[in-house]
C-alpha cells in the first residue's frame, strides 16, 4: 500500500510545485492622444570635400523641410559642428540641441572624376543607426543624389516612400491675360531645372504624366481643334492621340500606363473613352445624354472616379472599369469637379465650388470622410506626389479693375491641411501634374 | 341608582383619558434609547475622476509665407539618371563603418528604389468610424462640424484598460495616471496622415528605474516590424518614451512596485 502511495504523493507535489504563483496584474498605458510636430532633425554639413558637398545638404535639407514633417536646426546650434560622418556621433551633443534625428554624411571626389556620396541617419534617442547607404555618380548628378537621400531619410522616418525624386510638369504663363502664351514645362518637385516643352505657338492644356514612361499626355490647340497629345520627354516627339471625329480633353493615363482616359464631345455630349496605346483602339465607357468628363482610374485599374451632370448638378461619381454600376460619391453642397484617386487608393482629391468659392478637398472613394483643403478665389486641378501624402495644385488670385496684379502659381499642400507651400516657378503657372518617383 | 351609572360613567371615561394619555403620548413614560446606526464608509484609494487638467491638442499654425530654397539656383542642364545608384537593404542597427554595402561599379537602377505598387484600396465600411475620428486631427475648412467633432471635444474618458488591477489600496490613482499619460502624450508625434495610421498600434514593455526614468523598452509586436509604416511608428513610440523632455515620468516614488514594470500602447484611434 505504501509503495502505491508514493508516486501518488509525488505526484501531487509536482502538481503542487508546478502550479504557477498568482500573478499580480501588470499596469497598463493606453496612449490615445498626441501632437503633430515636425521632428526635430540636425543634418551637418556633408564631410568629404567634394564640390557639391554643401549643396547636397543645403538640398536634403530644404526636401525634408518643406515636407513639413521635419525640422532642420539651424546649425548654428550644433555643438559638433563637424561630427564625423563614419562613426557613431557623441549622441549628448545632439539630445541637447533637442535633435531627435542625426544625418551625417560625406561626398568624396573620386580619381576618376565621379563623386562618392553615403550617408547615416542615427536615432538620438534610441543611439543606434537607422539607415546608411552610399551613392556613386558622376559629378553632375549631385542634385539627384540629395533627394534620393532625402527620400531614404522621409521613407525611415515615416514608412511612407518619398516623393523628392521627381519632377512637376506643368503650363506656364506669359502675356497678358487678353493674349496669353501656354507653355508645356517641367521642373523638379523642389523647382529645379525648370525648362519649356513647347514653344507657345499653340495653347496647351492639363498635362498629366505617364506612371511608366517618361510621356506627358495633354491638350493641345496645336490643329485648331482641341485634341489630345502625347509628348515623349526624352524624344520631345509629339503625336495625337486617337481618330476621333470631335473634341478630344482632359486625359489621364491608366495605372499600367497601357491606355489613356479621355472625354470626347461631340454635338454638346461629352462620354468617356479610353485608347489602347499599343493596339491604338477606342473604347467608349459611358454613354448618356449628360457632359462626362475628367476621368481618374483607381490605382488598381478596376475602377474609375469622373463628374457628371446626369443628376442636374456636376458631381463626382464612381464606376467600374467596364462602364457598369455608376454610382455618385459626392453629396455636399455646391458643385463638385477634377476627381484625382490618390495613388495610394485611400482617398480622391477634387475641387469644389460651394457659394462662389473654390476648394480642393479629400473624400474617400465612397464619399465618405470629405474634408476641405484650401480654399481662394480660385484654387483647382489638384495633383497627388506618388506617395499620396501631398497635392499640388494652382491657385488664382484675381487682378484689380484695370487687369494688373493678378497672378496664378502653383501650390503644394499635405493631407493634414497644415502644410501649404508654394512651389516656385519663373513665371506664372497652371494644371500641374506630379511625375511618378523617377526610375 | 343614577348615582352608580353616573360612577360607572365617569370611570369608564376617566379610563378611556388615561389610556388616551398613555397609549398617544408613548415617549412621556418610555424612555428612549439612542441606537448609534452604523454610516457605512468606503475608503478606496482610487479618486472618483480625474483631477488631472486636460490638455488640448492644438493643430500647427499653417506656415504662411512659403518658402524659397535659397541654396538652389535652377541649372539648365536636364537631369540625367546617375550613374550608379543602390538601394542595398538597410544595414543591421548596429553602427559600424563597412556596413554601407553599394556596388562600387554601376549598375542599372535597382528594382527596389521604384515606388510600390499602390495597393489596393482598403475596405473601408469597416473602418470608416475610426477614419473619420482620426481625421478630426486634421484640417476641414468645410463649416458644418462631423458629430465626431462633439464628441471629441468631451473630455476624454478614463480608458478602463487603463485602470491597473492590482490589488486595492496600492494602485495608482486615475489622477496619477492620467499625469503620466499627458507627459508622454506630450512627446508623442503621431503619424498624422498615415496610411491606415489608426491600425498602427505599437504596444510595450517597459521597465522603469527607481527615479522614473525608462531603463528598457521591449515591443511586444515585433512581427509587424516588417511593415515600413508599423516600424515607423513604433520608432515615433520609443522616442516618445526616451524623450529626454518627458523624463522622468511623474510617477509616485512610494509605489514603484507597481510601475517599476508597465505594458504601454500607442493607439492614434481617439485623436481629437
Amino acid at each position: 500500500m505504501k509503495a502505491l502511495l508514493r508516486p501518488f504523493a509525488l505526484l501531487m507535489l509536482a502538481v503542487v510545485c508546478a502550479m504557477p504563483l498568482p500573478a499580480r496584474a501588470e499596469l497598463h498605458i493606453d496612449i490615445t492622444r498626441g501632437k503633430i510636430e515636425p521632428l526635430p532633425i540636425a543634418i551637418p554639413t556633408f564631410a568629404g570635400g567634394a564640390s557639391s558637398a554643401n549643396d547636397i545638404t543645403q538640398v536634403i535639407s530644404a526636401d525634408l523641410e518643406r515636407s513639413g514633417l521635419f525640422k532642420p536646426i539651424d546649425p548654428q546650434a550644433f555643438v559638433d559642428k563637424d561630427p564625423a560622418s563614419h562613426i557613431p556621433p557623441n549622441y549628448g551633443d545632439w539630445r541637447v540641441i533637442n535633435a531627435q534625428a542625426l544625418l551625417t554624411g560625406s561626398a568624396t571626389q573620386m580619381p576618376d572624376g565621379r563623386v562618392q556620396v553615403e550617408f547615416r541617419l542615427w536615432d538620438v534617442f534610441a543611439q543606434q543607426q537607422l539607415t546608411g547607404l552610399r551613392y556613386t555618380t558622376t559629378a553632375s548628378n549631385w542634385r539627384r543624389i540629395a533627394h534620393i537621400i532625402a527620400d531614404a531619410v522621409y521613407k525611415r522616418i515615416t514608412g511612407e516612400d518619398g516623393y523628392f525624386d521627381t519632377r512637376i510638369v506643368y503650363i506656364a504663363e506669359s502675356g497678358p491675360l487678353d493674349h496669353r502664351i501656354k507653355r508645356l514645362a517641367i521642373m523638379d518637385q523642389d523647382g529645379a531645372n525648370n525648362r519649356y516643352l513647347t514653344d507657345g505657338k499653340a495653347l496647351v492644356l492639363t498635362p498629366r504624366f505617364s506612371p511608366s514612361t517618361q510621356e506627358i499626355t495633354y491638350l493641345s490647340y496645336a490643329r485648331g481643334t482641341p485634341r489630345v497629345y502625347l509628348f515623349n520627354i526624352d524624344t520631345g516627339q509629339q503625336e495625337v492621340l486617337g481618330d476621333f471625329p470631335g473634341m478630344t480633353f482632359a486625359p489621364r493615363f491608366s495605372p499600367d500606363g497601357n491606355r489613356v482616359i479621355m472625354s470626347l464631345s461631340v454635338h454638346g455630349e461629352s462620354q468617356i473613352y479610353t485608347l489602347d496605346l499599343r493596339t491604338r483602339r477606342a473604347v467608349q465607357i459611358t454613354n448618356t445624354e449628360a457632359i462626362d468628363t475628367s476621368p481618374c482610374y483607381s490605382p488598381d485599374g478596376q475602377h474609375i472616379v469622373f463628374n457628371s451632370d446626369r443628376g442636374g448638378s456636376q458631381q463626382l461619381y464612381v464606376m467600374n472599369v467596364d462602364g457598369s454600376n455608376v454610382h455618385r460619391i459626392s453629396f455636399g453642397s455646391g458643385r463638385y469637379g477634377t476627381p484625382v484617386w490618390s495613388p495610394r487608393g485611400d482617398l480622391i482629391a477634387f475641387t469644389k465650388i460651394d457659394n462662389g468659392q473654390f476648394y480642393i478637398g479629400i473624400m474617400h472613394p465612397d464619399g465618405s470622410g470629405e474634408r476641405l483643403l484650401t480654399n481662394g478665389f480660385l484654387v483647382e486641378g489638384p495633383s497627388w506626389a506618388p506617395n499620396g501624402r501631398v497635392l499640388i495644385y494652382f491657385r488664382q488670385t484675381p487682378a484689380d479693375a484695370r487687369g494688373r496684379g493678378g497672378s496664378t502659381r502653383l501650390y503644394t499642400i499635405d493631407l493634414t491641411g497644415y502644410n501649404e507651400r508654394e512651389a516656385v516657378t519663373p513665371s506664372d503657372a497652371s494644371d500641374p501634374a506630379w511625375s511618378p518617383l523617377l526610375p | 341608582m343614577p348615582e352608580r351609572r353616573g360612577l360607572i360613567f365617569s370611570a369608564v371615561l376617566h379610563l378611556l383619558v388615561v389610556l388616551a394619555v398613555v397609549l398617544g403620548l408613548p415617549s412621556v413614560f418610555q424612555t428612549h434609547i439612542d441606537e448609534e446606526q452604523p454610516i457605512v464608509v468606503e475608503l478606496v484609494n482610487i479618486g472618483p475622476k480625474t483631477l488631472a487638467t486636460m490638455k488640448t491638442l492644438t493643430p500647427p499654425k499653417a506656415k504662411a509665407p512659403p518658402k524659397v530654397v535659397a541654396a538652389e539656383q535652377p541649372k539648365p542642364t536636364p537631369p540625367s539618371p546617375p550613374q550608379a545608384k543602390a538601394a542595398p537593404p538597410p544595414p543591421p542597427p548596429e553602427p559600424k563603418p563597412a556596413d554601407v554595402q553599394v556596388p562600387e561599379k554601376p549598375v542599372p537602377p535597382q528594382p527596389e528604389t521604384k515606388p510600390q505598387p499602390p495597393q489596393p484600396p482598403q475596405p473601408l465600411p469597416k473602418q470608416k468610424r475610426q477614419d473619420l475620428a482620426f481625421d478630426t486631427l486634421l484640417k476641414n475648412l468645410a463649416s458644418k462640424p462631423l458629430p465626431q467633432d462633439q464628441a471629441a471635444q468631451q473630455p476624454a474618458k478614463p480608458q478602463p484598460s487603463s485602470q491597473p488591477v492590482a490589488p486595492l489600496g496600492s494602485q495608482l490613482s486615475v489622477s496619477e495616471l492620467d499625469l503620466v499619460k499627458q507627459q508622454i502624450e506630450q512627446c508623442w508625434n503621431v503619424p498624422a496622415g498615415a496610411r491606415d495610421a489608426q491600425n498602427l498600434t505599437p504596444e510595450f514593455r517597459v521597465s522603469m528605474n527607481p527615479d522614473g526614468t525608462v531603463r528598457a523598452a521591449t515591443l511586444l509586436n515585433p512581427e509587424r516590424l516588417s511593415d515600413p509604416f508599423f516600424q515607423a511608428a513604433a520608432d515615433s513610440a520609443l522616442r516618445a518614451l526616451r524623450n529626454p523632455n518627458c523624463q522622468p515620468l511623474k510617477l509616485p516614488p512610494q509605489k514603484y512596485d507597481q510601475w517599476q514594470i508597465f505594458t504601454i500602447t500607442f493607439d492614434p484611434k481617439d485623436l481629437s
